[in-house]
């Protein structure tokens, strides 16, 4: 709890969960607080903000409600970068534990994997995947999970690396403990912290390359998002800049909360880094 | 004349720490030439006499009362130019842990350089000669080409010298050394001893000595100031404090670092329980591009241990005792040679056949801070052990509490926290962790020498009482001889991964047959108060 404490205690980490609370909320409430789809035209096309009270933030090219927009792609973006951090965080966690834990070859040969998919550069290969696999959510995760778990069984690789050696977890071992329980109960609730941090950090970049994917026509073709906003009014940037900068900001904001709440996480396991 | 007198000193500690204030009223004279010696368990605020002389007190502590005059000038009132020019030039330090004290990327020469420097000594040939004629002041060898090393290539008790050499550099008036042999091997520790006496002599120099240890006390003090929680206890010269202790206190102390055994012990006629043959380790490390070096961790060990045995494994840091331990439990496979557990040969037993043979042979660790997992409470650490083994919570969570109240802790302490422990009772969870699931073995690997002499006994007696009681057999690993001899029927020595000698405890002091075990008894004995 002390943890916690430490956390709120930091504006800005606050101030980011406060956000991404809140847009949680409004993308899960969107069907109620719009007019239904985001994709029906329902009034004048290329209306700029703050004209018209039923459509406060505008419409797009073919008339579609901007608001509304922003909300669904919301459901999309938050959707689409917890699911592809939970992928990440199962693979790397599991690749990570038994690399760190168990060594020897099994290490050198994960490893070396994990470095041929970090020697790509990691938009490509997602470019890759998901055009290959078809534009969907699922190939989208899967494409953001395969490309951001090598960092995180690297961190698990070197926590566990260290943990193994601690006096606490040899004594486990004298006791009989099986390596699946020393890992799950010895080991794991001590790596949780910086774990904790690097997945917010994943997971801004999950937001960022859904939104990369999507801006490259990439993206589910049914699902609203603010790439693929982005996308659709990049030819009207001089004429109705609003189309592109609002989901623009969506990304930046979202991003920077998440990032935000990541280092309020960090100074909050190690007090001691803070300065 | 009095160099340096501490009037009345009195440091507050903020609200909310164990006692009220660091130091209550502590008054000490240091004439030129002489040594008086600060001996304090952990905690007994002897650093802090050290830091207050030095104005170097960590915030938000403070001076609150007295005067600390060095040649008869008040520190307090010297501004913090002229408090630096005093630092390193007319007061010097050595601290406990040298590897700290250098920085590990530059040459020691450099270092010692850079002090001089600092101090104003502008031509950089004069600097080079006193650098090289410093080193070869503290002992140590070739210092030509010893200062282009760096501190990770020279030993613990070098590195040391080289802090010494450090602190030398302008021929202080007063030398303040706080522990700087704790961290050091015995045979070394005193090396370190013999070479600060002779310099303190040569130069007339005051060396004020912080230390737990009164075999430290023994070899190098003229005077002794006991210190106990901040309050003075006692202070005298060191032969009316060691030979003829006024105070319980004292006495207390005096007792614990004896080496008379904690009870008298009649011989052993058990049946053999664990037994080792002919174990061999081998590390082998990359050194270069090409090459391997061997370290021989092992080398042909024979051991055994009857029931109800206590067999002590003694030797120095890289003697291999420690290898031998996690070998005997099987935390690390041996590379050669058998290893037996109640007459079952598990030296090359795979891991998953061996867990279920694992309750029989337990191991008490060094590190009380490390040893114990900081996210479980006492209850769950200790509950581990019977629900490997298939008990159900109820029984284990019984057992658990039963085993509390056996190693002395309250019942409280099952919902508590590792951290809210001191170290002897942090200890005593260790203990009681091994002992739930009934070992026959226990291997216990330096297991007090992290706790204060008084705690260190209160451990022994207790593994002593358990011991009795459950009829176990112990291995117990020291780097510490007198340790040893309080608790164990028979005493291995190791050295350079071998044993080079074996037998019953007494014996081995009044007749030890190999240089090194004589070397070692030759030092504890005569460092030895009685």
């Amino acid at each position: 709890m002390l943890v916690f404490r430490r956390f709120v205690r930091q504006p800005s980490a606050l101030i980011g969960a406060l956000f991404l609370l809140l847009l949680t909320l409004l993308a899960s409430a969107a069907p109620w607080l719009t007019s239904g789809s985001p994709w029906e035209m329902n009034s004048q096309p290329m209306l700029a903000p703050f004209h018209d009270s039923a459509h406060w933030l505008g419409s797009d090219l073919l008339g579609r409600d901007l608001a509304s927009g922003l909300l669904y792609g919301a459901r999309v973006s938050l959707a689409i970068s917890v699911l592809a951090s939970l992928a990440t965080l199962v693979v790397g966690l599991l690749v990570g534990a038994v690399a760190g834990y168990f060594g020897g070859w099994l290490d050198g040969v994960l490893m070396r994997v994990a470095e041929f998919f970090q020697i790509i550069p990691q938009l490509v290969l997602a470019v890759i995947l998901v055009s290959v696999l078809e534009p969907s959510m699922l190939s989208t995760i899967l494409a953001i999970a395969l490309v951001a778990w090598p960092a995180v069984a690297r961190l698990v690789r070197s926590e566990f690396l260290t943990l193994r050696q601690r006096e606490f977890v040899q004594a486990a071992r004298v006791l009989g403990q099986s390596p699946w329980a020393i890992i799950a109960r010895q080991i794991l609730p001590n790596a949780l912290g910086p774990l904790l941090v690097t997945m917010t950090f994943v997971m801004a970049t999950a937001i960022l390359t859904d939104a990369a994917l999507a801006f490259l026509g990439l993206s589910d073709p049914e699902a609203m998002s603010w790439g693929y906003m982005i996308n659709a009014s990049l030819g009207l940037l001089r004429n109705a800049w609003w189309m592109s900068f609002l989901p623009g900001l969506a990304i930046v904001l979202c991003v920077l909360a998440v990032n935000r709440v990541g280092e309020g996480l960090r100074v909050a396991f190690e007090p001691g880094r803070s300065l | 004349m009095t160099l340096l007198s501490v009037e009345h000193l009195r440091i507050a500690l903020p609200p909310g720490a164990d006692r009220s204030h660091a130091l209550y009223d502590l008054s000490l004279q240091l004439n030129s030439g002489e040594c008086v010696c600060v001996v304090g368990e952990s905690g007994s605020g002897k650093s802090m006499l050290a830091k207050a002389l030095l104005r170097q007190l960590p915030p938000p502590l403070e001076v609150e009362r007295g005067r600390l005059l060095f040649r008869q000038q008040s520190l307090a009132a010297l501004s913090e130019a002229a408090m630096r020019q005093l630092r390193g030039r007319d007061i010097s330090m050595v601290f406990q842990e040298p590897m700290s004290a250098l920085n590990p990327l530059l040459r020691v020469g450099e270092q010692i350089d850079e002090t001089l420097r600092a101090h104003g000594v502008k031509s950089s040939h004069e600097r080079r000669r006193r650098v090289v004629d410093l080193l070869g002041y503290v002992g140590l060898p070739d210092p030509e080409r010893l200062r282009l090393a760096y501190p990770f290539e020279l030993s613990g008790g070098q590195r040391q010298r080289v802090v010494i050499a450090m602190a030398l550099a302008f021929d202080p008036a007063l030398l303040i050394a706080d522990e700087p042999t704790s961290a050091l091997d015995v045979t070394t520790q005193a090396q370190i001893l013999d070479l600060l006496r002779k310099i303190q002599q040569d130069k007339g120099m005051a060396l004020l000595f912080i230390t737990h240890d009164f075999a430290v006390v023994e070899a190098i003090a003229d005077r002794v100031l006991v210190l106990q929680k901040g309050h003075v206890v006692e202070q005298g010269t060191a032969r009316e404090v060691l030979r003829a202790p006024r105070e319980p206190y004292t006495r207390q102390l005096l007792a614990a670092v004896s080496a008379q055994p904690l009870s008298p012990r009649g011989t052993v006629h058990g049946a053999v329980v664990l037994k080792a043959e002919q174990l061999g380790k081998v590390f082998s490390s990359r050194s270069g591009w090409w090459g391997r070096r061997i370290t021989h961790a092992l080398d042909a060990v024979q051991l055994q241990l009857r029931e109800g045995e206590t067999l002590g494994i003694v030797g120095e840091s890289g003697s291999g005792k420690s290898t031998l331990g996690r070998c005997l439990v099987r935390l690390l496979s041996a590379d050669s040679g058998r290893i037996e557990w109640l007459g079952r040969e598990v030296a090359t037993l795979s891991e998953r056949r061996l867990r279920p043979l694992r309750s029989d042979v337990q191991m008490i660790f060094q590190d009380p801070f490390a040893s114990l997992n900081p996210r479980q409470t006492v209850g769950h650490i200790i509950m581990t052990g019977p629900l490997v083994q298939g008990l159900t919570k109820v029984l284990a969570e019984a057992r658990a509490r039963e085993l509390l109240e056996l190693v002395g802790l309250p019942a409280t302490a099952f919902e508590r926290y590792p951290h809210e422990f001191s170290g002897g009772q942090r200890q005593r969870i260790g203990i009681a962790r091994a002992l739930a699931v009934d070992p026959k073995i226990l291997i216990a690997d330096e297991c007090v020498s992290a706790l204060d002499a008084l705690i260190q006994v209160q451990i022994l007696e207790l593994l002593e009482s358990l011991q009795r009681r459950l009829k176990l057999s112990i291995v117990f690993i020291t780097h510490d001889l007198r340790v040893a001899a309080r608790l164990c029927d028979r005493i291995a020595v190791m050295q350079g991964g071998k044993v080079v000698e074996q037998g019953e405890t007494a014996q081995l002091f009044a007749d030890a047959r190999h240089p090194y075990t004589r070397a070692l008894t030759g030092q504890t004995l005569e460092a030895e108060v009685t």
